[in-house]
Parts: structure tokens; sequence; C-alpha cells
């Protein structure tokens, strides 16, 4: 009898267990619901997406469409073969989960550039080191005709992180598309219980399945990176695009912060920045330095870059007026014939 | 080790195996000293120089309620929690003097009085109604002892009542299944209010209230109703949890919270706000002063008096002065200007405005100082520009409070539980019942907030 007991009430928890997972699943689809990640077998990035996907994420903005045939975030597609005249690459901010489509950056710097074909493989994760590193393979495959473009939140880097990205040797961001892990993935529940769990962990900067935040400039009271090896990096990298015939330009958006009189100043290290400008110049790549015109449009219209109005205030990825600012650099860069 | 915490979870769920097996076994008294050992445990947890204090406040305590007839101990037991509220509330800023004097360094002194006021202030009230007549001295130590440190309400309330209590603590049986079932959905809405919509209201809040020269004063209205909303659902949601633990072993903690935001004036805002601290400030503070006793003058010094002290006691900072203040004057004002409208349009309005005016009174009482709320409401004043941004959890926050207040009052003019029975609970033996509260965790693990954010009230 007891026995009985014991199983009926089993059952009604497992049957509950279910239901409720089968709810919590339909929730998350629509609330945080990433597309599967895939290999990528040309090696322009680390991974990406599933193509022709839908995702929806409104943990930090809102935003949802479906990813392109490629498996990236941009809103075009990209046939193989086709004329492509500037590759955006990057990392979460480019890749834009967090705002619409049509306001991340390369449909911005389309709409303002239309004679020109842009394309963006921005994904989570791909650090300007880890950019570097895909750069060959990246302008093999799409073969821009004008410009490559690299976005960072960050140019300081510790030697271990040059030296890696120099021989080539730093570690690759994982698809990890096999095995149970990759059939996990495919639930969106689990995998928001996934990115939580590592929440919980305040392992916030890089992990497996979702390398979203932004890594704060590091620099602060930090010694400077090391410029012959900073050095070296820029001109492999600038080699490899002058080998292909494009303007190599890198597009920097420091962490910015507010002061206690409610004024702004920027988080990173103005030596670390210099240093990094001082080689792009000396090595004929273009860098754009997004920290000014943060700082000016802060003064004049009180916007802010980064944050959301379901997030900590100018913090987290680029928002929308953030992704402008970038794009009206970018398509000044683009379009005065500096390139 | 907060209540939110994993480890507190496995803490918890190993004091309630231990304490239905041994009421199981019925070793009552022997349950009574293991959830006394459990409870100082937690403490040490938090930091464990906390615990001499709250042994000194019980012995004591014990001491002097049985011989309460003594006017001389009396006294001595009310000065000895009143001591050690003062000095670990002013501990951080004594002891660096004190070492300094010495030459000892400052490192290590710093203590967060967790939870002191509430034992503090159950130790009063135990030896006044003890003095009074209205129960008798406990003969038991660790009965007692249990009163003062039970862990699920040791860190932040609510003031337990010894005529409440103390009983239930001497009943032989307590776990039952029910209870248990009870227990659990009662801390899960707990949890619900705290970890996924405080948290996130913390954000936001704290993000205004450190630079409020940034923002524009629509934004920085926005934070001030931010604020209010957080400050309930954090400290109610402390309390259910607390309640919550308590129910699965076999305690019933009193309602601290009645929906406040639904009061048509302050004087009923503060019937149903933190009600364990009202009643104990209307039974020890109010009512000795001569309550209502002597006419609608003295009537309102007592009341002002009060709250002023209410203030004090959540610190000693103007900012937490003039918060008291501001409501001691509401008080008063509803006293001499009595509003009565029974129409829908007034009790929505007078609602609104009460609302409005308690969230104007929480500015003080978050700022630091007095100085940043009166920037904060300069701010506002001089129509300030700034960063505009709103905040969704603001709305989410507001849209579940009124859902939740609107389906208590239906669920209550409907016959079944009270207005004050503010926790929805689902049949657990359904297979929809547990479904709804299965959902209801899946919630919490997907939307809870996965930084760090005190509880508001552990400072106090």
């Amino acid at each position: 009898m007891n026995m009985r007991r014991n199983m009926k009430i089993l059952c009604r928890m497992m049957l509950s267990g279910v239901l409720a997972f089968l709810i919590l699943t339909c929730f998350c689809f629509f609330y945080f619901n990433l597309p599967p990640r895939c290999e990528e077998q040309s090696g322009a990035t680390d991974y990406r997406w599933s193509e022709k996907t839908f995702y929806s994420r409104w943990t930090e903005g809102v935003s949802w469409g479906s990813t392109n045939n490629e498996g990236y975030t941009d809103s075009i597609d990209h046939l193989e073969g086709e004329k492509v005249d500037v590759l955006l690459m990057g990392s979460s901010h480019l890749e834009g989960f967090q705002v619409p489509p049509e306001d991340r950056l390369a449909a911005r710097v389309r709409m303002k550039n239309p004679e020109k074909s842009i394309y963006s493989i921005g994904i989570s994760g791909h650090s300007f080191l880890i950019c570097c590193c895909n750069l060959n393979t990246a302008l093999d495959k799409y073969e821009p005709s004008e410009a490559v473009v690299i976005e960072t939140g960050s140019v300081w880097f510790s030697d271990s992180e040059l030296n890696g990205a120099v021989n080539g040797s730093l570690n690759e961001i994982s698809a990890f598309s096999n095995g149970l892990i990759g059939f996990l993935q495919k639930n969106p529940f689990l995998r928001l219980l996934y990115s939580q769990f590592q929440g919980y962990r305040k392992t916030k900067s890089e992990t497996p399945f979702f390398p979203q935040y932004v890594r704060e400039e590091q620099s602060q009271a930090k010694d400077l990176p090391d410029s012959e090896l900073l050095g070296m990096l820029l001109r492999k990298i600038n080699g490899i695009a002058q080998g292909h015939q494009v303007q190599l330009i890198v597009i920097y958006h420091p962490a910015i912060g507010l002061s206690a009189d409610g004024s702004v100043q920027r988080k990173d290290d103005p030596k670390t920045v210099r240093l990094f400008e001082q080689i792009c110049v000396r090595e004929g790549i273009l860098f754009c330095d997004m920290g000014e015109r943060f700082l000016s449009e802060y003064m004049e219209n009180h916007v802010l870059p980064y944050g959301f109005f379901n997030t900590s205030v100018g913090s987290g990825h680029l928002n929308r007026y953030g992704l402008e600012m970038m794009a009206e650099e970018l398509s000044f860069l683009l379009g005065e014939g500096k390139v | 080790m907060t209540i939110t915490s994993i480890p507190f979870l496995l803490f918890f769920f190993f004091v309630f195996s231990v304490a239905v097996l041994s009421e199981r076994a019925g070793y009552y008294r022997t349950n009574t000293i293991f959830l006394v050992l459990a409870s100082y445990f937690f403490y040490a947890w938090a930091d464990i120089r906390l615990c001499l204090p709250l042994l000194l406040v019980t012995a004591s305590t014990y001491l002097c309620a049985r011989n309460i007839s003594k006017k001389g101990l009396f006294v001595v037991g009310l000065l000895v929690p009143l001591a050690v509220l003062a000095f670990l509330r002013h501990f951080g800023q004594i002891m660096p003097l004190l070492s300094g004097l010495f030459g000892g360094g400052e490192a290590g002194w710093v203590i967060m009085p967790v939870g002191v006021s509430f034992y503090t202030f159950q130790a009063i009230g135990y030896l006044v109604d003890v003095r009074r007549g209205k129960i008798p001295a406990e003969n038991d130590f660790w009965t007692l002892a249990l009163y003062f440190c039970f862990f699920p309400r040791l860190e932040a309330g609510p003031i337990l009542q010894a005529s409440v209590f103390l009983p239930q603590i001497r009943d032989e049986k307590r776990i039952t299944k029910e209870k248990v079932l009870q227990g659990i959905q009662i801390f899960a809405f707990g949890l619900f209010k705290k970890s996924v919509l405080a948290d996130r209201l913390a954000v936001f809040v704290g993000d205004v209230f450190r630079v409020p020269a940034a923002y524009h004063w629509l934004t920085i209205l926005w934070a001030a109703i931010s604020y209010s909303l957080q400050i309930y659902l954090d400290f109610s949601g402390y309390s259910d949890m607390a309640a919550g633990c308590a129910m699965c072993l076999g305690y019933d903690l009193p309602k601290n919270f009645d929906l406040p935001y639904t009061s048509r004036s302050v004087t009923e805002f503060w019937r149903r706000w933190h009600i364990s601290l009202s009643s104990w400030f209307r039974e020890y503070v109010y009512i000795p002063l001569g309550g209502n006793r002597h006419g609608l003058l003295r009537q309102c010094r007592n009341l002002f008096l009060t709250m002023l002290l209410c203030g004090f006691w959540h610190g000693s900072g103007w900012n937490y002065l003039l918060w008291g203040a501001l409501n001691g004057f509401a008080l008063c004002l509803e006293k001499v200007v009595p509003v009565k409208s029974e129409r829908p349009a007034g009790r929505i309005l007078r609602t609104a405005c009460t609302f409005l005016f308690i969230s104007f009174s929480w500015i003080p009482f978050r700022a630091d100082t007095l100085a940043e709320a009166w920037t904060v409401i300069r701010s506002v004043l001089i129509l300030q520009d700034g960063i505009r941004q709103p905040y969704i959890w603001t709305a989410v926050s507001a849209l579940f409070l009124t859902v939740h207040a609107v389906s208590a009052g239906r669920r209550s003019k409907n016959g079944g539980v009270p207005l004050s029975d503010t926790v929805p609970l689902a049949d657990l033996e359904t297979v929809w019942g547990l479904t709804w509260f299965f959902v209801e965790l899946g919630m919490i693990l997907c939307l809870a907030f996965t930084g760090e954010h005190p509880f508001v009230y552990l400072k106090f």
C-alpha cells in the first residue's frame, strides 16, 4: 500500500516536472534563445551560429530575428564569391544580440554608405587578438576590396596573449557542437540555466557558451603592454591586410564611467591607448578611438554608449547610441577617401 | 551565508532533516537544543564575534527575568541589550579610535551588526512583558535562547513576541506535512521577490543614487519609485523566506507586511509595513509615552517622537531622522485633518498620494547622508537635465505587485484566505499544483539576478 502510494507520488512529480520543463522551455524560447553553435570550417571565425535560425534575447536590451545563411547576425546573406567592399570583424558588440538587426553596426554603416557592400562576421568572444589570428583566413574567404575593420573594446594585452597571437597559438573558442553539451545547448531553458550558473560563479567574462560581457579595460594600474610584441603583432596583421590589398582599420571603444559630479570619464589608461595608436600610425593602420566622441556626445546630449533599459546604466554592451556613433565615425573614414 | 544562498539551502536541508528525525523519535528537547546550536552556527558563519553579544543578551535577560521583581535587575536587564545595541552599532567608529590609542592597527575591526537590533528589541520586549505580568518568566534557558536566536529570522526579523513564540517552542508536535508544503511555497515566493525583482531594482537604484547629478529629473523620480518597490520586495521577500523556513520547522512567524502600498493613508501604511517593528514601537514606546490618552496635541507629540525614535533606530545619520520626522509629521497631519472618502476615485487618489509620499520619504532613507538626499531632491525640484534612462524592471515589479494585491483582495472577497494571507499557495498534491510550483522554481532560476545585493535590512 505504502509502495503504491509512493509510486503515485513519484509519477505525479515526474509528470509535473516534464510539464514544467516544457512550459519553461516555451518561455525561454522567447526570453533567451540563442542559436546552437556550429564549427566554422573556413576558420574565418572560431565558430558560428546555426544558419537561418530564430533567436530571441531579452536579458540585455531586446532583440529577435534569425541568423543569416552563414550563421552570423548580419541582416543580409552572403553567397560564395559575392563582392564585399568592407569586412567587419569583432566581438559581441559587433554581433549586436542586444539591439534589433537594423540598429547593428553593419546595418548602420551600410545605410550611410549604400554604394558599398559591407558585411559583418562579428561574433561573441572574438576579441581583438582572436580576430588577428583569424584575419588571414577571413580575408581569403571574403576577399574585401577596400577595407577590413576590427572592432575592439580593449587595447591592453598581456605578454602571453601577445605571444599567442603573434605565433598563432592562442586557444580557439570551441563550438561545443558535439556530444551531450551540443545536444543540451539546443534547449533554451537549459542554456539559460547554464548562463545563470556562470553568472552565479561570477565568471561573467569569457565562458565557453556565453562570452558576452565586455572585458573592461584592464590596463589601470598595470604595466604598459610590451611595445615590441605589440609592434610585431600589428606589423603582422597589417602585412596580411596589405597582402590582400585592403586597408586595415581598428575601431576602439573604451569603457566609460560616471564621476560623482555627473561628468563622464574614460576608464582606460591613456598611456596604453597612446602606445597602441602610435604603433598603428607607424605601421599604417587606421586607428579610430571612440573615446572622445563618447565623451562629447554625453556632454551635448547626455547619451551613454553602453547600457540598456533592463541592465545597469552605462555598462555592458554597446547600445544603439554607441553603435550609431561608431557607424558615423566609420562612415567618415570610409567616405572621406581615407580608405 | 545569506538566506538566498546555496550554502544556506544545504544548511537548512540538514537542519530540517535532523529536526524531522528528532521529532519522529520524540526528542523534543534535544530538537530545541539542536536548533539553538544550529542558529549559533548560522550566526557564527556571518561573523563569529557576533555570537558573544547574543549569548550575553540571552544570559542576562534570562537571569534578570527570573528576578524581575527586583527593580535594579530589571533596569540592568534593559541596559544590557541597549548597551550591546549601541556598542555594536558604533563598533566601527569606536574600535579604530581605541586601537589608535593603544597603537594597534585598524584592520580587522570592521564588524557588521547583522540582526542585533532584532534580538535586542525582543529582549527588551520580553523583560517588559514579564515585568508587567503579561507572561511568566521562562524557566528553560534553551527555550529562551531559541526565542532570541531562531536562525530563519535572526538576521532581519521579524521581531517575535514572546507571548506568541515561546508557547510554540514548548509545544511538542510541530512539523507536519501541510506546514512543510506551505513553507516551501512561501519560501519560494519570497525568493522570487528578492532574487528576481528586488535585486534587479537595486541595480538601477544604486546607479542613480550613486551619481544623481548625472540624471534627468524624471529618471530620478523613477529611481525613487524603484526604491520604494525594491525595499518592499527585498524586506517582505526576506520575511516570507524566514516564515517559510520557520513553517517547515513547525513554527509560525507573524506576518510582517500586509500589502502596504495599497494603504490609503500613512497611518494605514504603518499598520501594514514592518508590522512587528511598528507593533514593538507602539507597545513599548508610543503607549508608555501616553499614546492617545491625553488629547490630540499630546497624541501628536507621542506619534512624532515615536517616529523620530524609529528613524534613529535605523541609523544615527540626519537622513534617518529626517525620514522619521517626515513620517511622524504625516501621521500627525492625518490625526489633525482626517480625510475620508469612500468613492472609488477618492480611494484610488488617496492610495496614489500615500504611495507618492512614502516614495518621497524613502529618498533620505536611501541616501547615505542628508546632503546626498538633498542632492537627489534638488535634482527633481530644479527639473535637472541629464541621462534619460527608463528601467523596465520597475514596471515589471509594479505590475507584479498590482496583480498580487488584486488577486489577494479577490481571494479574500471570495471567502477564502483573508487579505493578510498574501502568498499564493498551490495544492502540491495535484499535478497542476506541483507543475505551477516547479514553474515558479524554474522562473526563479532563469530570472534571478546573479550578482551580489545584500538584504537592505541586514544593516539594521
